[in-house]
């Protein structure tokens, strides 16, 4: 290898015994360009420095097929929109649904008078009123109850000045406010002398005081309304519960159904349990109460019903529950195919760059790292998708959401279910292909120029 | 190349190469890196020094390679093989022999061209000892390792680091820079990023394309893509280089210049082994070994072998336009 000092010029022919006996110690025999190949000489190998450059040479690859990575891409940016949109809008739905039972009282059994059987022939709730204030009084009695409350509704015209609007006016007792929960704006809730004594007294919900007061901008409280024929004073302004429970007037129990219905049956009971545990427990001692006033027979249908709003809860639960599976489900499916579109773009990749991976292989590239290659370019692809893809989901969520006015929530769960089950379906399509990949035959793959 | 004397016995140079020094023998980065062939000896100027690039080429008289390996004793061989064969089987019952019982070896520093025509088995030879295939039977040992019976995987470590491959057709990656091909081997050696960069720049420097880094083989003309894929099969250190028809693909006047560069790398004493059916640049080379039907039929050593450098000297000075034909004549 190392050649002796030659002349200047020529080939002249320089005796091999000269160059023989000249000691040759190991320093001086060594060339640069030896010493520079044992510099860059491969020892170790540091791990993860594959991964980074793997997904380098995988964003030169999407850039190099910009429009193909584009198409493919969409399949798992519609993917993961549609479950993020879905799911959006269930939890957004079913919180709306929630929130609304609760401002109802989740705590609280509605009493209602059952359906007369004529004949055989149902004629309807609310068909016989049943119910009375004795009944009322009774159900006060049980253990857990909180409250107990008799309602009487009436629909009417209410009228201030030149102002009119037609609301539904309910006859309640005192406690009627702490069991569906109502604040006070302005004024202060009748009292139980009002209500013995039937006063004309009246309680506006936000939509009924707006409708009324707003053209002549006067303070409600202390203002007199005319409810029918009746003339009432207003006591109080309820403060706004929303979701169209405020289009209401509320006036003592007795006003009501002395003065606006004139009977002696009660439309609705609202019986308030202590703590939700103890509501069904509340609503059997109801039945059995009413059935012993009411001298129902055993096995004779009941002339009454009964509803917990844990009931409507559990019940709306189920409904948004059946839905985000229907809803998740069409967008799994939807995943899927965007699956299949990263397999087969890869399956084109992985042809069109045979001969890649024959360079690849001869300059050292294992199996595996071929396999990565591939894989971790499917993965960018998909990732890319699914960034773009729970942006827009979350833009249609948000959009549809404040469309129907429902909660606009997200959970890390909204993100990370599509996210990680798009990434699950890429290794299992995107590993089909770069498998194939990795096992060509480096001379085979060489061999295929272009 | 101040560092470089050409008075030092044996004409070795004791230089410890930093990052910028240019190797000699090897085109050093001036700026003016598109020159063609080694750029020290640009056209038209005086040999910066021609006690380096114009040496002529060592006597071998009465060597052979046994003798060789009798110097250089203590050295292992790069190559050792035994009773090399290689049958393809074809369908159920059509065996192809391409390899009949292969025995050579290869010593560091040797410049070796495998000859012989289409079919002869040199390309199974290629592969067998570039590591991309294995052997039917037989013993391969590549710089004291027993390679010829290790897995895919463990192949291809090998390749990434023992081996450095120049193809005919260059098999650059071509949406990456020379100097992205040339930091490939070393991502899969798991080198750092910053690492790449660096050993790639100084290795692109040494070979003359310092000042085109960032093009990408389009913009590289067949000479200079070849030498992208040199430095790209120098990069990892290889204990040897082993070269497809490296001038397949170049007109003779290139590929006298890639020659010039093989040989400039030879004399630092880079094993080499070029495969080519072509006798002239066979010629090139220190010792030829010729194969026809599986078999080794000659193994020589070269007494004159002609001087790249040289040609690539007297052609500079000739005319540019027909430079093939004033090649053909003026060459014997």
């Amino acid at each position: 290898m190392s050649r002796s000092t030659p002349p200047p010029a020529g080939r002249a022919v320089q005796p091999r015994a000269t160059r023989l006996t000249k000691p040759l110690p190991p320093p001086v025999r060594e060339s640069p360009l030896e010493s520079i190949l044992q510099q860059l000489h491969i020892r170790g190998r540091r791990p993860g420095t594959m991964v980074s450059a793997s997904v380098g040479s995988a964003l030169e690859a999407i850039w190099e097929n910009r429009m193909r990575s584009l198409l493919t891409m969409l399949g798992i940016f519609i993917g993961v929109g549609a479950v993020i949109a879905a799911l959006t809008l269930t939890q957004g739905a079913s919180t709306y649904v929630t929130s609304r039972i609760e401002s109802l009282g989740i705590n609280t059994i509605i009493v209602y008078p059952g359906t007369s059987n004529n004949r055989g022939t149902s004629q309807g709730s609310g068909s016989v009123q049943t119910l009375t204030q004795h009944d009322v009084q009774s159900l006060a009695n049980i253990p857990h109850v909180m409250a107990v409350s008799p309602i009487i509704t009436v629909n009417a015209q209410v009228a201030y000045g030149s102002q009119n609007w037609s609301t539904t006016v309910e006859g309640v007792n005192t406690q009627f406010q702490s069991i569906q929960g109502w604040t006070i704006a302005q004024g202060l809730w009748f009292s139980n002398v009002d209500d013995l004594q039937g006063s004309s007294v009246a309680l506006l919900g936000d939509t009924v005081a707006h409708n009324l007061f707003d053209a002549s901008g006067a303070n409600p409280v202390g203002q007199m309304i005319r409810i029918g024929t009746q003339v009432f004073r207003v006591g109080g302004v309820l403060a706004a519960k929303g979701s169209g429970q405020d289009d209401v007037v509320f006036v003592p129990f007795n006003t009501a159904r002395i003065r606006l219905k004139n009977t002696t049956t009660v439309d609705q009971i609202l019986v308030e349990a202590d703590i939700t545990n103890n509501v069904s427990q509340v609503q059997q001692s109801v039945i059995t109460v009413l059935e012993q006033n009411h001298h129902i027979q055993r096995g004779a249908s009941d002339d009454f019903g009964t509803i917990t709003f844990v009931q409507f809860l559990q019940s709306s639960q189920q409904a948004t529950q059946a839905l985000t599976l229907l809803l998740v489900g069409i967008a799994a499916i939807s995943l899927t195919v965007g699956g299949i579109g990263i397999m087969n773009i890869m399956l084109v990749s992985v042809t069109e760059r045979t001969h890649e991976i024959g360079i690849r292989m001869s300059i050292g590239a294992r199996r595996r790292d071929i396999r990565n290659q591939f894989l971790v370019e499917a993965l960018v692809l998909c990732l890319a998708g699914a960034v773009v893809g729970t942006l827009l989901g979350l833009l249609i969520g948000f959009s549809v959401t404040t469309l129907f006015q429902f909660p606009f929530v997200v959970t890390t769960t909204t993100i990370a279910l599509p996210v990680v089950v798009s990434v699950a379906i890429t290794i299992i399509f995107g590993l089909y292909p770069a498998i194939q990949a990795s096992r060509l035959d480096p001379i085979e793959a060489l061999r295929n120029d272009e | 190349m101040a560092t470089n004397d050409p008075g030092l016995p044996g004409g070795e140079q004791i230089i410890a190469p930093g990052p910028n020094t240019p190797v000699p023998g090897l085109p050093a980065v001036d700026g003016q890196t598109t020159q063609p062939g080694l750029t020290v000896t640009k056209p038209g100027a005086a040999p910066a020094d021609p006690a380096v690039f114009n040496q002529p080429t060592v006597p071998q008289t009465a060597l052979t390679t046994v003798q060789q390996g009798n110097i250089w004793g203590k050295r292992v061989p790069v190559i050792a093989v035994r009773n090399l064969t290689k049958t393809y089987i074809l369908g159920k019952k059509t065996r192809v022999p391409a390899l009949r019982g292969i025995s050579l070896e290869v010593y560091p520093g040797e410049f070796v061209a495998v000859m012989g025509p289409s079919g002869s088995g040199k390309s199974t030879f290629m592969n067998l000892i570039g590591c991309l295939d294995r052997p039917t039977s037989g013993e391969y040992w590549l710089a004291g390792k027993l390679v010829s019976r290790l897995s895919s995987d463990e192949l291809a470590d090998i390749r990434n680091r023992l081996l450095g491959f120049v193809f005919q057709g260059y098999n650059l990656l071509g949406r990456a820079s020379a100097l992205k091909n040339v930091a490939l081997p070393m991502v899969y050696a798991g080198l750092s990023a910053r690492e790449r960069d660096s050993r790639a720049r100084k290795v692109l420097t040494l070979v003359g394309l310092g000042g085109r880094m960032s093009h990408k083989p389009a913009e590289l003309s067949g000479g200079q893509q070849q030498r992208v894929a040199i430095a790209r099969a120098l990069v990892n250190g290889p204990s040897l280089l082993l070269a497809d028809e490296p001038t397949g693909n170049l007109d003779s006047r290139t590929g006298v210049e890639i020659m010039a560069v093989l040989q400039a790398l030879n004399d630092q004493g880079l094993t080499i082994v070029v495969v080519t059916h072509d006798p002239k640049v066979a010629n090139y080379a220190r010792r030829q070994v010729a194969f026809l039907d599986g078999r080794v039929v000659r193994d020589e050593l070269v007494l004159a072998p002609r001087s790249a450098q040289e040609e690539w000297d007297s052609l500079a000075k000739a005319p540019s336009d027909g430079v093939k034909t004033q090649i053909e004549e003026e060459l014997p």
